[in-house]
């Protein structure tokens, strides 16, 4: 008998059944909701560098999603909503009879703590938040294979009853009933083997006195199809972009909804526009609140929801809102093309063979630039494509991959896709490496959407500004009202090529007649406090001490100092480390880079800053499952380690914690990444300083001075200086690049 | 325009969902022999794997990282009806005595019969790559991926078992036939 007709009885001996289609659909509409729900939950905190930390909120910004109800039912369930809970998602009870989280409740186990941080029991549902503090690198699985500990939590009733997960959701609480155990088998993602299991963690229930629902307003029916020339006759009549759900925010309208197009779309919503009646264009975000609502737009439509908030102040209504989408365009079958490339037997850390080959695939021509080597086993691919080409597979049939990641961009519709892409290898690659490019998705022109919305009565009355925040800078204020400041040594990074994405880390007076190009591959660095120095990462090599006057260079060799901040008297760097172990571990040396210690071995963590005194080193470190840090206090002199207090609102992309030069303030990004807030050292006092204002970097020049960083469109930045006492502006001018350090002229 | 590439495994979810369903709800059935069963614990595994998407850095890891999710989802199962002393029982079915052929199977085809037998009688490591193979669909380099083994080795481990399948079914079918 032929091996294949044995396999073949091997097959049929085990009777297999069919799933059934009633079973299909219904676990596809749970896993649709699920996917969602993941992409709005915060998880392990993956710190990455500042620049890096910018692409990926931009990258956020692409979102997707939702529907499984008919119109009618999506109508009643909207009714149903009697408000939004920011955090919890739509609610059908009114708040009175809601029951909240009567004080946080936790559990430490081997140095590990899962908190209980927010709960909130409705009717219907429970939502339950927890954060856990104290990984490391060590807690997850060596194997990407691995997903680790996967059982899902569930609540425990004091009758024996468990509440099960679902959905984002515990089943709901019976009124009667406020004492609940939050059970863990083990901390999802993590190993089970390396972590402790069987957490149980008791909470509380109260009524909730205090809590203030966002009214959901009905969206009203006047939503038609608009759409560009090129692809009008294409559409069918049922295209059309939908207005699902609108929530009316103390500050403007949380808006939701979705693409409903017969075509085959390759890439959107994307490019939202929403523009008033007076035809002003309204910044939109896409906040966590508004990825909360997405949650409830129904499965089916899932992949072409859109949503955003928007402030409302000002604007005349009716509001135009518009999407676009990349359809696919007719696949073919290509043959895959290939390319080869001898690494040498050795191939050394970031070590670059360039080409500039152009190849075809189908009607795409595909020009390879670059590729790089990284250790430990990494490769990086450079390449840009034409003709639509969006996507496209890439193969080693003679490697073992085991991870990697990319994406592309491209600038203009018209212009070639720049991708580029990584790949991680179970062994070094060497020698001769055939790559092979399969599988293209061509895109063609995009096709827009338009819906028009108004509400159906007046805002409320929008809340006045709270005493200490700064009005934030309109976008299109003129600049040449606001003066110059040009009293600081400035160490900014601007980027110097798209493809691959690199920067160049410069020095140089807020004149901009001294420019000093201190790296061609740098976005942390740190001057010295008298100005004189500079010292900046070199790679995985370690750091580079540059002396600005006599331009002489000291490689401090294993001090990888990525977010280096000086102490006050000159004489220490704090300084994040990284090995196999430990990601962003907070350390500090003596500035010739001796002495070096650590100071803790938690990663993730980011340097605050100095006291005045130069003995305590205060950094952050993060809860994992949620937007809270730890702030810490560190004594290089007794070697001990405080904790202060807990940030709750904090960014978890990029927090920029940073301590005021006279030690009594903790400034930091908010968690919309876009505001600044100040809190007292003792954790007691928090101020909002500016509100949604696009911050994405700051630095303190003296106890009132904050210099900014803004940036409204990726990849470019508008520097200020802020006057704390009086919240006027200065600007920096033509620097054109973000800021990394700044010490004022003496 | 500016737009942004989706490597994102999330946006191909529908696709990565009707591909695996089959493969893996039959895997967990060959496993459970229980319809509901396979279904509850199929739900379980696209639900854990597409929670922990954001983990799988390689699209191409996908298939067999789902099936290593399924894996564990019935190794779980099995290991609480473990605590159950009631249920223990049903784990022996897989030790059962090889039956002799032809013999109470009007209803069945002789070599069925022989080949569940056989199969019943396989090391679990030998079960579970026929059914990685024949039952899962998966290629030998995402077996290999999965069992964190060398591909070659998977390769021969697996003919070597068909091999001597075979010639047990020779074997049987000589000696039955008169």
């Amino acid at each position: 008998m032929k091996t294949q007709q044995f396999e073949e009885k091997i097959q049929s001996s085990f009777a297999l059944p069919e799933p059934s289609p009633e079973f299909e659909e219904r676990l596809a509409r749970t896993l649709r909701t699920k996917v969602h729900a993941q992409k709005i939950t915060p998880r392990r905190q993956v710190q990455v560098p500042r620049a890096w930390a910018y692409a990926f909120a931009v990258l956020a910004a692409l979102v997707i999603v939702v529907f499984a109800l008919g119109p009618q039912k999506v109508l009643a369930q909207i009714q149903s909503w009697l408000g939004f809970l920011p955090g919890i998602g739509l609610v059908s009870d009114d708040a009175s009879s809601l029951r909240v989280l009567a004080e946080p409740a936790s559990q430490t186990l081997d140095g590990i703590t899962v908190e209980v941080s927010e709960a909130v029991a409705s009717s219907d549902k429970t939502y339950v938040n927890y954060q856990v503090f104290g990984l490391t690198n060590q807690h997850f699985p060596a194997q990407e294979s691995d997903p680790g500990c996967h059982f899902e939590p569930n609540l425990k009733l004091p009758n024996g009853t468990d509440l099960a997960f679902e959905n984002g959701y515990y089943e709901a609480v019976p009124k009667e009933i406020n004492q609940v155990v939050l059970h863990l088998a083990c901390i999802p993602g993590t190993d089970s083997a390396k972590t402790p299991s069987n957490w149980q963690i008791p909470f509380t229930l109260k009524t909730a006195d205090d809590l203030v629902t966002m009214p959901v307003v009905l969206p009203e029916p006047q939503v038609y199809r608009q759409s560009n020339q090129t692809f009008g006759e294409a559409i069918d009549d049922s295209s059309a972009l939908h207005i699902h759900t609108v929530v009316e925010t103390p500050k403007g309208y949380i808006m939701t909804g979705w693409v409903e197009t017969d075509l085959n779309i390759a890439l959107g919503p994307m490019n939202p526009k929403l523009i008033d009646s007076n035809g002003k264009e309204v910044q939109t975000r896409l906040s966590q609140q508004a990825s909360d609502l997405m949650q409830n737009i129904p499965a089916e439509h899932q992949f072409y929801a859109w949503g955003f908030e928007f402030d409302s102040k000002g604007l005349s209504f009716p509001l135009t809102v518009s999407f676009s989408v990349l359809p696919k365009a007719e696949q073919n079958m290509f043959e895959p093309i290939r390319f080869m490339v001898d690494l040498g037997a050795n191939p050394q850390h970031d070590q670059v063979w360039e080409f500039q080959q152009t190849l075809s695939l189908g009607t795409a021509q595909i020009t390879i630039n670059k590729l790089q080597y990284m250790t430990p086993n990494r490769l990086k691919l450079f390449f840009t494509a034409t003709n639509g080409l969006i996507d496209l597979d890439i193969q080693f049939p003679d490697l073992q991959v085991s991870g990697g990641g990319g994406g592309g961009h491209s600038d203009a519709s018209d212009s070639a896709m720049s991708f580029e892409r990584s790949f991680v290898f179970e062994t070094t690659p060497k020698g001769i490496v055939e790559i092979l490019f399969t599988d293209p998705v061509f895109a063609q022109d995009a096709v827009d959407f338009s819906s028009v919305w108004q509400p159906a009565t007046p805002h409320a009355p929008y809340p006045e500004m709270a005493t200490h925040t700064c009005p934030s800078l309109a976008t299109d204020s003129s600049q040449s009202n606001i003066p110059v400041f040009d009293q600081a040594y400035i160490a900014l990074y601007r980027q110097i090529s798209g493809n691959p994405v690199k920067y160049e880390l410069i020095y140089r007076n807020s004149q901009a007649t001294e420019g000093l190009v201190l790296s061609d591959n740098a976005v942390w660095g740190s001057i010295s406090p008298d100005s004189t120095q500079v010292l900046f990462p070199k790679g995985l090599e370690g750091s580079t001490l540059q002396n600005l006057s006599e331009n002489q260079k000291q490689i401090l060799a294993g001090i990888i100092a990525n977010d280096s901040k000086w102490s006050p008297d000159g004489n220490y760097i704090a300084y994040l480390r990284g090995d196999g172990a430990v990601f962003n571990a907070p350390a500090f040396a003596k500035v010739d880079g001796t002495e070096a210690s650590s100071i803790s071995e938690l990663g993730y963590a980011m340097i605050a800053g100095w006291s005045p005194d130069s003995r305590t080193i205060y950094f952050t470190l993060p809860w994992f499952n949620s937007s809270s840090w730890k702030v810490m206090a560190y004594d290089i002199e007794s070697d001990e380690t405080k904790e202060l207090f807990t940030i709750q609102n904090g960014t978890i992309k990029f927090l920029d914690p940073q301590i005021s030069p006279d030690g009594k303030w903790l400034s930091y990004r908010g968690v919309d990444n876009s505001s600044l807030y100040l809190v007292s050292l003792d954790g007691e006092t928090e101020r909002l300083i500016l509100d949604d204002a696009h911050v994405v970097k700051h630095i303190w020049l003296d106890d009132t001075h904050i210099a900014l960083s803004i940036s409204y469109v990726y990849g470019t930045y508008e520097n200020y200086v802020l006057n704390l006492d009086d919240c006027s502006f200065m600007r920096l001018d033509d620097l054109d690049g973000g800021l990394v350090d700044m010490q004022l002229k003496n | 325009m500016k737009s942004n590439h989706p490597l994102d495994l999330e946006q191909s979810f529908d696709q990565l969902y009707r591909e695996n369903l089959r493969p893996l709800f039959q895997y967990l059935y060959s496993r459970v022999q229980d319809i509901h069963l396979a279904e509850d614990l199929c739900s379980q595994t696209f639900i854990s794997a597409f929670e922990s998407l954001d983990r799988l850095k390689s699209p191409d890891k996908f298939k067999p990282w789902l099936f290593t999710i399924a894996c564990n989802k019935a190794n779980d199962h099995f290991r609480k009806l473990k605590r159950q002393p009631m249920l223990e029982l049903d784990e022996n079915i897989a030790t059962h005595p090889l039956q002799e052929p032809a013999e109470n199977n009007n209803n069945k085809q002789d070599q069925q019969i022989l080949l569940e037998q056989l199969f019943a009688r396989l090391k679990p490591a030998e079960q579970e790559l026929l059914r990685l193979k024949l039952v899962a669909g998966l290629t030998f380099k995402d077996i290999a991926t999965l069992l964190k083994n060398n591909e070659n080795n998977v390769k021969k481990s697996y003919y070597r078992l068909l091999e001597r399948l075979q010639a047990q079914v020779e074997y049987d079918n000589e000696n039955t036939t008169i």
